[in-house]
């Protein structure tokens, strides 16, 4: 399981249908669904390892595998 | 002349008498087997590295007769139960704070279960104890553990006739997310060998935790007019000390026998410290700083007098002479002091529609309090109640990483941000930790604790059902309404009882 870890609002929390081979604006979604109200959160930026997810590469490419914790952070 | 013994010569004779007897009833029960070898009956590893010359020299501090414990225990229990049918005569649960009524569901489901898991770790101590005089001693505790946990099966069965929220304990116990950290703990205590079993349930369960939950939490509960409980709660603790004697006695012992006991105890002592503050810290810390509105102390304040002043403080002035040293996670517990019930209690109102007891905001009597004793409150978790008063959905039901050792979800921080450690791979498995005492405890023995799944893993791996619904059947939560919110938006109780 994939879940992204937001420092102010632990536990991390899983990301359902998030694979190593989902794209970050797939991850980026997810973590919308997850933590947010609709229309409540305006942006999310990931990171894993340090490394920022930006584009719209699988998550793979950045050394994401099935287990993983990725961090977001939240602007509402 | 008459030649009857003087006053003293008959006093030294009963003793005498008293000690033989003793020795007969209790000590001399270690007979040699005749049917099958020693080794087969009480296997070595039940003392696994320990080293111990001769067990029948091993003492238990207390000589108890039978006929003597079953009188003292039956008054004790005469003295509970005419509280508790007093109380009842005048309907008591009626006065009781409605919030603390709520905590109520939640600690006698689990205190009463884990009496029972204790009695079972004492029946195994019993058996397998490689001493004589431990047998009997953990015989009679078997016996405490089991008065206990009926008499919180007592309180459950009076509260159910009264109130929802107070049945299905046993499929709570054994299903729900929020006890599992409990029955890994005990089941920890039942499988470890003997001595271990009585560092963790004897000396760091009774002396280090016992007195915040029968001694401060009681006091608490009285001020919050739980009576009947909390004369459970004392009636408890009365045992607990001979129970408590034990543990310090088999440490010296173990101590003063062979100094290459020194580093197995310690370990022991680390290990059960850090997992006993998980379960009984976590648990407790919400009752004296939320459930509690008519509030006593915090738990900060009970642990340090408690834990750290009167059990660490104590335990170290009368063991360091041999080389014991206070435990290594303390300065953990220390630091998670600011942090614990309050994260314990936004966690538990973001899930409060999979509980069976209600939750609730702080009110602004609270919000006081809370910033008065921990000054780190508002930046902790103000900001998410100003949310929840300000209408946001905060809830959270879906699926988090719940820590392999402790059972707990991983939600701590430290001052330098998540405690969270993982994924962790062993074996084929993925495992996460909640901190770095529980991974260090969880990798020193890993073959004990590898096999165990959390609550996740068993959805993950469909042994439970993802669907909202059947879950929460699953775990024991087969009526609506019973968590959520206590308050409604306007300040009015949900509860179904009463109010104040």
């Amino acid at each position: 399981m994939i879940y992204a870890l937001v420092p102010d609002e632990l536990p991390p929390r899983a990301l359902p249908g998030v694979t190593p081979s989902s794209s970050a604006d797939d991850a980026r979604a997810a973590v919308l669904e997850a933590f947010g109200e609709p229309g409540d959160l305006h942006s999310v930026s990931l990171s894993y390892n340090g490394t920022a997810l930006e584009d719209d590469k699988p998550l793979s490419d950045y050394g994401v595998e099935s287990h993983a914790l990725v961090r977001a952070e939240l602007s509402r | 002349m008459s030649t009857r013994p003087s006053r003293v010569g008959v006093q030294e004779a009963t003793q005498q008498n008293i000690k033989d007897q003793y020795k007969e009833f209790t000590r001399d029960l270690g007979w040699e087997p005749s049917y099958v070898p020693k080794e087969e009956m009480y296997p070595p590893e039940h003392a696994e590295g320990v080293h111990f010359s001769d067990w029948d020299k091993f003492d238990d501090p207390f000589r108890l007769f039978y006929k003597d414990y079953v009188k003292v225990q039956e008054k004790k229990e005469e003295s509970l139960h005419m509280v508790f049918d007093h109380a009842a005569r005048y309907d008591y649960l009626t006065r009781v704070e409605a919030t603390w009524l709520e905590g109520m569901k939640l600690f006698a489901c689990g205190q009463g279960q884990t009496e029972y898991e204790t009695c079972k770790d004492h029946m195994a101590i019993a058996r397998y104890s490689p001493a004589p005089a431990l047998r009997a001693a953990a015989l009679y505790q078997s016996i405490d553990e089991l008065r206990h946990a009926q008499n919180y099966a007592h309180y459950l069965r009076y509260a159910n006739r009264k109130l929802p929220g107070f049945s299905g304990w046993a499929t709570l116990f054994q299903n729900h997310w929020l006890y599992q950290g409990i029955r890994h703990c005990f089941e920890d205590i039942l499988t470890a060998n003997p001595f271990e079993a009585i560092i963790g349930a004897n000396v760091v369960l009774e002396i280090g935790f016992t007195n915040l939950n029968f001694v401060a939490l009681p006091a608490v509960g009285a001020a919050n007019y739980e009576y009947a409980w909390s004369q459970l709660q004392l009636t408890t603790q009365s045992d607990e000390t001979r129970h408590m004697a034990i543990g310090q006695s088999m440490m010296r012992t173990l101590l003063e026998e062979d100094p290459r006991n020194l580093p197995i105890i310690q370990r022991w002592l680390d290990k059960w410290t850090w997992r006993l503050y998980r379960v009984d810290a976590l648990g407790g810390s919400i009752f004296f700083d939320y459930f509690a509105k008519n509030k006593v102390m915090s738990y900060k304040e009970a642990f340090q007098k408690y834990f750290v002043d009167d059990f660490i403080g104590g335990l170290v002035a009368d063991l360091g002479p041999f080389g014991l040293k206070e435990p290594a996670y303390l300065q953990y517990m220390l630091d998670d002091m600011d942090q614990l019930s309050h994260v314990v209690w936004k966690y538990l109102y973001q899930r409060k529609d999979m509980l069976w007891f209600k939750t609730f905001q702080p009110d602004d009597d609270d919000r006081e309090w809370l910033t008065e004793k921990y000054p780190d409150w508002p930046n902790l978790v103000g900001g998410f109640w100003d949310e929840v008063r300000g209408g946001r959905d905060v809830s959270n039901a879906g699926l988090v990483p719940v820590c392999n050792l402790c059972q707990v979800a991983c939600m701590f921080q430290d001052e330098n941000g998540p405690m969270i450690e993982g994924p962790v791979e062993l074996d084929g498995r993925t495992y996460w930790f909640c901190s770095t005492p529980c991974r260090e405890i969880f990798m020193n023995e890993p073959e004990k604790y590898k096999g165990a799944k959390t609550i996740v893993d068993l959805v993950l791996d469909g042994a439970m059902p993802d669907d909202p619904d059947e879950f929460l059947k699953m775990i024991g939560i087969s009526e609506p309404g019973l968590g959520g919110d206590l308050f409604a938006p306007n300040g009015e109780h949900t509860h179904n009882g009463h109010s104040h």
